[in-house]
């Protein structure tokens, strides 16, 4: 599975040594091989930024070894999606700190990446982006996750995460006290 | 296994993601998204969603119905310390030992470990609840059914029922928790009600004994849909009422809070945080501000004035 490059930059990378590829070659778990620009990774995930600056990229394919191939091929194509409709780096939020979250709402294609996912995709990809140190795609996939939950029941947070009530009778009944002073009057 | 539930078919899904088992700090992150109705129902998913925003750098210290201490579970921020049951010393008659050093917190620390000196309670009608953990989340309050409910970045209730109809200065603690912050040193955490407008307010004892506070207020951000903290650089025109319901307050001439009549506050936008003196009669806090502070604060050139809370909100 490859990552197609811009037209300039495969021309570019003939030019220039093979040590500075502006592109980077990441390995999934499951020895995928995936091709990211070295910009778009440096810019977008501190950990993959730390490796380039570090020195520890492998030409060959460097180790993701926490991440399979699906939420790998979802990074890389976040990547790259980002790095086409976002000139800036403006768009890079620092993660929510105290009473200042700078969290800026996901663009509309934003949106659409994490929109298409399944719930399995999400979730390995919401990781992935945690183990990366992807703060704006942890922003993009925790925002689509929260609009998973809003406005919903327990019950149906449970149901639409597929996550077992384990909550013991005592706990249960705390809890409900807590609901109902949020909730009810008196 | 001899069921048919292999993992590469299609129809019956693999085992779903494990999202009960979500890291907390993306958990936290997704639930600071959410508002507070939704931080509530997501608190009661599960054991293990509970757990990780209750989760927290603090023992319980006290209150009726204190929960039990919380499961050790994975947590993002290393423990600083685990402080044991706080003893509660008194604000103003210190009788807890002198021993304290004067140690100023990292004021990052200060936002997460709170706790406050039992001050004479506000007179507001107010009840506290469980919330007497630290989970890392973020406070806020919201308003039903005409009161201000009052909630804990992590779900958990703190406390209600300040009515803002009546427009005095009124206060409920929102938080009180046990001292971790630094040796000597707690903090508290306020909702008060400025001229019909809600504030935060963390307070922080630097040194108990000093009565030294450091304050910052926060004001509730409105937008459609959307509430938030955002802190506050100044309260031009306006008292702020901090402090317990009989405790006087005095403010730094340099601080940015303004009180009608006194001088006002210095440098514009320069501090952060603002300073509160919560003083006594005014020899005996000169006197514990040179004993305490040295030279390093300016000094009072004007009287001292005395705000008096109105505990008066029906």
């Amino acid at each position: 599975m490859e990552v197609d490059k811009g037209k300039g930059e495969a021309e570019e990378t003939r030019k220039v040594a093979e040590a500075d590829r502006d592109t980077v070659t990441l390995k999934s778990s499951d020895g995928k091989l995936f091709e990211v620009s070295k910009e778009a990774a440096a810019r977008l995930s501190t950990v993959l930024a730390g490796m380039i600056a570090g020195g520890s990229i492998d030409d060959n394919g460097t180790d993701l070894k926490q991440i399979g191939s699906e939420a790998l091929e979802n990074v890389v194509d976040y990547c790259n999606k980002h790095a086409n409709s976002i000139p800036s780096a403006a768009l890079i939020s620092s993660s929510i700190s105290f009473n200042t979250a700078p969290f800026k709402e996901p663009e509309e294609w934003e949106r659409k990446f994490v929109d298409r996912l399944s719930h399995d995709a999400l979730f390995d990809l919401v990781e992935a982006a945690n183990f990366l140190g992807m703060e704006r795609l942890l922003d993009v996939t925790c925002h689509k996750i929260s609009e998973m939950m809003k406005g919903k029941s327990p019950d149906q947070i449970r149901e639409v995460f597929n996550i077992k009530n384990d909550y013991t009778k005592e706990e249960l009944e705390e809890i409900r006290q807590e609901l109902a002073w949020a909730f009810y009057d008196d | 296994m001899a069921f048919e539930q292999g993992e590469e078919e299609q129809g019956p899904p693999p085992p779903p993601p494990p999202w009960a088992d979500l890291p907390p700090e993306l958990l936290e992150r997704t639930l600071g998204l959410l508002g507070p109705r939704d931080r509530v129902s997501a608190r009661f998913v599960c054991a293990s969603w509970r757990a990780c925003v209750r989760d927290s750098d603090l023992p319980p210290i006290r209150g009726p119905a204190a929960p039990p201490p919380p499961p050790p579970q994975r947590r993002r921020r290393p423990r600083l310390l685990q402080p044991p049951a706080p003893q509660a010393a008194p604000l103003r008659a210190p009788r807890g030992p002198r021993r304290r050093p004067m140690l100023r917190p990292h004021p990052r620390l200060a936002r997460h470990g709170l706790g406050r000196p039992p001050l004479p309670r506000p007179l507001l009608q107010q009840q506290q609840q469980q919330g007497w953990y630290h989970g890392g989340f973020r406070d806020m309050a919201f308003w039903s059914g005409g009161r201000l409910r009052a909630l804990a970045h992590d779900g958990a209730v703190l406390a209600f029922r300040a009515d803002l109809g009546a427009r005095k200065a009124v206060m409920s603690v929102l938080r009180e928790a046990a001292p971790p912050v630094g040796v000597g040193a707690r903090a508290g955490l306020y909702l008060v009600e400025a001229d019909g407008e809600l504030l935060l307010v963390r307070r922080m004892w630097v040194d108990v004994d000093a009565a030294d506070v450091e304050v910052e207020v926060h004001g509730l951000l409105e937008s459609p849909g959307h509430r938030r903290w955002a802190q506050l650089q100044e309260t031009p025109g306006r008292a702020l009422f901090v402090g317990s319901a009989v405790l006087p307050v005095a403010l730094y001439p340099e601080a940015l809070l303004r009180l009608p009549g006194a001088p006002g506050g210095g440098d514009a936008g320069a501090a952060r945080h603002l300073r509160v003196l919560a003083a006594g009669p005014a020899d005996e806090e000169r006197a514990h501000r040179r004993r305490t502070l040295g030279g390093r604060r300016p000094r009072l050139d004007h009287p001292l004035p005395l705000i008096i809370i109105d505990p008066a909100t029906k």
